[in-house]
């Protein structure tokens, strides 16, 4: 088989000392910067580029793709220790791995987020070897107005099945969409509800919008149980390590998280944010017991977490065949494609060989780096927890203000930030989820647009969302998600006996 | 430091540069910063080179390779950034607010400085007052490429297929006010082909779309072309040049085709904001040109159609300022407005 050919020159090509030594090194400082909030896989990559220069470009490849790998991996510590995602695709994460810590499962929690990263990776990359020609064109299938209907879905999706009552996850959604709107409409050039202000003309950071709802209501709440003397403290219940239920809990997730990751990452745009919101919406209603979705089920850890991680796989696919770009992480590796006068697209594989399969080969070593890199600090990092509040809460709030000013160093975006953790609380006493209002304003301006692109192309015609059968199903699909919170508790009596069973 | 260790590492055996590479990195990781550099006066610290495009297109392939030669010259690391918005207004403003001591740059181009000042009535900054121009760097010039489903043959064909279509055809360009869609426009006023204007953020977005047939037709500079055209997904019609591009030298210009006034393309510059002092402008301008004087600077140029376009600050601002009056033309005829 010719692929397998290809591979093998690959791993030879992966496997010399040099390239070995700058996948661990692109590894470990992907992981390093990824804990931090604020840097995620994009301004991961951007920030180490320059320290490429000069190396022969696979080497320097292998290394960026290193960084984009480890900073993917670093992204979920944060979201279960602290509550803080360190990028949108870890919002999914927090919602169940910070609520097993808080249950005293946070060894377990990054346990399986280290190891369904690590196979959802393997077999996402094994997936990118065979699939990868094959599945060139999909990208191209996807237009204006697919895109508009899958973010719609998504959108559809965690709001009906994140919080506890469908009205208070679509006014949350809804706020994080108007938020969208703020700043420089990029199809005009119009400034909208910038109220003269220039910090706003950006719009709002989703950093500065998940520091402020997660990480600083957190500390809020915290300092009020503390106040209250009321502040429970985190103890390790059972074993460190996950306990064979876990376990067994985790395949399949990790399994439907993959499959999911990998194909929403061949679609161009915000493939690993969109994959753990429909790996979790999945996970929620496949399973038996949904209500308890939210506190502290494993399910909504690995599989998110193993969509996130396959979605770097599937995200390769369309860089290397087409030269596009499904994401900000991979935008910036075509950039370094393209100044290594490299030009990814259809003609790569044939003209560069070498190089393509020592990258993917690379790919496979670095899950592997990753694994024996993340596994021994699970223990390191579940101490976290130990430290007393008097001492953590600072810390948290530290770490958020670097993670945000270390972005545009903008003293504006600290106080923001502060305004959203007071917001953040409200919702917590009001038990509004966060989660749909975050993933919305970061969903929301690509939604806007490509809404636009569609009506544009087919001049002023709505039911261009309704022609293509992708679009058909995904609005079925956004329907149906809206419908469950609605038809659910008609069922409710049947499922709660369900669930009571496998309780006991 | 970071860069220094590393140019001067070239010098030595090719082993000894890449684990001098790796120390840095160990470095940078753990100490979460690189040293002090032990110099003074310009620079004191690494540049920043502001793009107003994500990464990918002809401006962000400009950039980089600038960027790199730069830091090698100047001995500091030049940091990209992409600061995408429409008109790379977003882009601008930075800049023009930041300090003016030359070390915040902005890739100015035909989109921020050609065509932004005479599109938007209301902007922030003054395209020229508010700038230290400091050099042009290289012109692309347009290439008008269809989707390769569309039968047409060349830009005659095309004119006939999207007068029987109804509605015409689509052209996609990187936003609105952007060079491509404004060359799109001149393109509508000389041949009266019925198209509409279907805006992306950046040239990447947009060739995805006409690379899968959803728009039929875009003018751009090559390097965000060019993959799709050896792909065999988009066929060039015509260069929107006075001469035919060396790398597709069997496509005729816009003159050849039958079409005279058709002209343009993308072209970029460095500049900062105003204020920046005399003796680092003349620095800046001096190792920016021996850039691109650069043979394999030249050959990355020429490999996507480029032109290195060495002009100084002064010489800068009068062709800015002619492509404006250009510019300013083609909106009025054309009508096209923001929103």
């Amino acid at each position: 088989m010719e692929a397998f050919g290809h591979l093998m020159h690959g791993f030879a090509v992966a496997l010399q000392p040099v390239n070995l030594a700058y996948v661990f090194v692109g590894c470990l400082l992907g992981t390093v910067i990824g804990v931090l909030p604020g840097i995620g896989p994009a301004a991961a990559i951007a920030l180490l580029l320059p320290i490429t220069y000069g190396i022969e470009p696979t080497s320097a490849l292998i290394m960026l793709a290193g960084i984009y790998y480890g900073a993917m991996y670093g992204g979920s510590t944060t979201s279960i220790l602290i509550n803080t995602p360190g990028e949108s695709s870890s919002v999914m994460t927090a919602l169940d791995g910070y609520q097993m810590a808080r249950n005293g499962r946070a060894g377990a929690a990054l346990a399986i987020s280290a190891i369904a990263s690590f196979i959802a990776g393997t077999v996402s990359v094994v997936l990118l070897s065979l699939l990868a020609v094959p599945l060139a064109g999909v990208a191209l299938k996807f237009g204006p107005a697919e895109y508009f209907t899958l973010m719609l879905f998504a959108m559809t999706a965690i709001a009906a099945l994140t919080g506890p009552s469908l009205s208070k996850g679509l006014l949350s959604m809804f706020l994080g969409l108007m938020f969208a709107t703020i700043g420089i409409d990029l199809q005009s050039g119009q400034q909208r509800y910038t109220f003269d202000l220039p910090e706003l003309q950006d719009g709002i950071g989703f950093i500065v919008v998940v520091v402020g709802l997660f990480a600083i209501a957190e500390v809020f709440c915290g300092l009020e149980d503390h106040l209250k003397g009321k502040s429970e403290i985190i103890r390790i219940s059972g074993r460190l390590w996950l306990t064979r239920d876990e376990w067994r809990r985790s395949v399949m997730p990790i399994v439907r998280g993959t499959g999911i990751g990998f194909f929403k990452g061949v679609l161009p745009g915000a493939g690993a944010t969109i994959a753990t919101i429909l790996s979790y919406s999945v996970e929620r209603m496949v399973s038996r017991e949904p209500q308890r979705f939210g506190t502290g089920m494993i399910e909504g850890v690995a599989g998110p977490e193993a969509a996130n991680n396959a979605s770097t796989g599937g995200a390769m696919v369309p860089l290397l065949t087409l030269g596009i770009p499904g994401s900000g992480s991979t935008a910036v590796l075509l950039a370094a494609f393209i100044m290594y006068g490299l030009q990814p697209g259809p003609l790569l594989f044939e003209k560069r060989p070498d190089l393509v399969w020592g990258l993917i080969a690379s790919m496979y070593l670095g899950n592997v780096v990753l694994l024996v890199l993340n596994l021994p600090l699970v223990g390191v990092f579940v101490r976290l927890l130990y430290i007393p509040i008097g001492l953590l809460l600072p810390m948290v709030i530290s770490i958020s203000a670097i993670g945000i000013f270390a972005v545009n160093g903008n003293l504006f975006e600290l106080y923001l930030a502060l305004g959203f953790g007071v917001i953040g609380y409200g919702f917590r006493k009001l038990a509004i989820p966060v989660a749909p209002l975050v993933l919305s304003l970061v969903l929301g301006g690509m939604m806007e647009q490509a809404f636009r692109q569609a009506m544009t192309i087919s001049g002023a015609d709505v039911g261009v969302f309704v022609r293509s059968p992708i679009c058909v199903v995904l609005l079925a699909a956004s329907v149906i998600a809206l419908s469950i919170p609605l038809v659910v508790p008609l069922f409710k009596r049947s499922a709660l006996i369900a669930a009571a069973r496998p309780a006991q | 430091m970071q860069v220094e260790t590393v140019t001067e590492g070239r010098g030595l055996r090719r082993r000894q540069c890449e684990l001098a590479t790796i120390a840095v990195c160990a470095s940078i990781a753990t100490c979460g910063a690189g040293g002090a550099v032990a110099q003074t006066g310009f620079p004191k610290r690494p540049l920043r080179l502001i793009i107003s495009v994500p990464p990918g297109g002809a401006a962000d392939f400009t950039g980089r390779v600038l960027g790199v030669k730069l830091a090698e010259f100047i001995g500091q690391n030049v940091v990209i950034e992409n600061r995408p918005s429409a008109g790379g207004i977003i882009a601008s403003e930075f800049v023009v607010k930041s300090s003016a001591d030359g070390h915040i740059l902005l890739l100015s181009s035909s989109t921020t400085h050609g065509v932004a000042p005479v599109l938007y009535r209301k902007l922030n900054y003054d395209a020229i007052k508010d700038f230290t121009h400091i050099a042009m760097v290289a012109v692309l010039p347009g290439m008008m490429a269809i989707h390769s489903d569309i039968p047409a043959k060349t830009v005659k064909e095309f004119i006939a297929l999207a007068r029987a279509k109804p509605g015409g055809f689509l052209f996609a360009s990187s936003g609105n006010g952007s060079a491509p869609q404004l060359m799109g426009e001149q393109f509508k006023i000389v041949t009266g082909a019925p198209m509409t204007h279907v805006p992306y953020k950046g040239s990447g977005p947009a060739v995805q779309d006409l690379a899968g047939g959803r728009v039929q037709v875009m003018f751009d500079g090559l390097p965000s072309l060019i993959g799709q055209i050896k792909g065999g997904r988009l066929r060039p019609l015509a260069a929107l040049a006075d001469k035919r591009f060396s790398v597709f030298p069997d496509v005729p210009t816009m003159v050849e085709a039958g079409f005279a006034g058709i002209e343009g393309g993308v072209w970029y510059g460095v500049s900062g904001p105003s204020g920046i002092p005399r003796a680092v402008v003349d620095r800046l301008t001096r190792e920016i040109h021996r850039v691109i004087a650069q043979p394999d600077v030249q050959e990355r140029f020429g490999s996507v159609g480029g032109i290195a376009l060495p002009l100084g600050p002064k010489e800068y601002v009068a062709f800015i300022e002619k492509e404006n009056r250009k510019w300013a033309e083609v909106i009025r005829v054309s009508g096209a407005v923001p929103d």
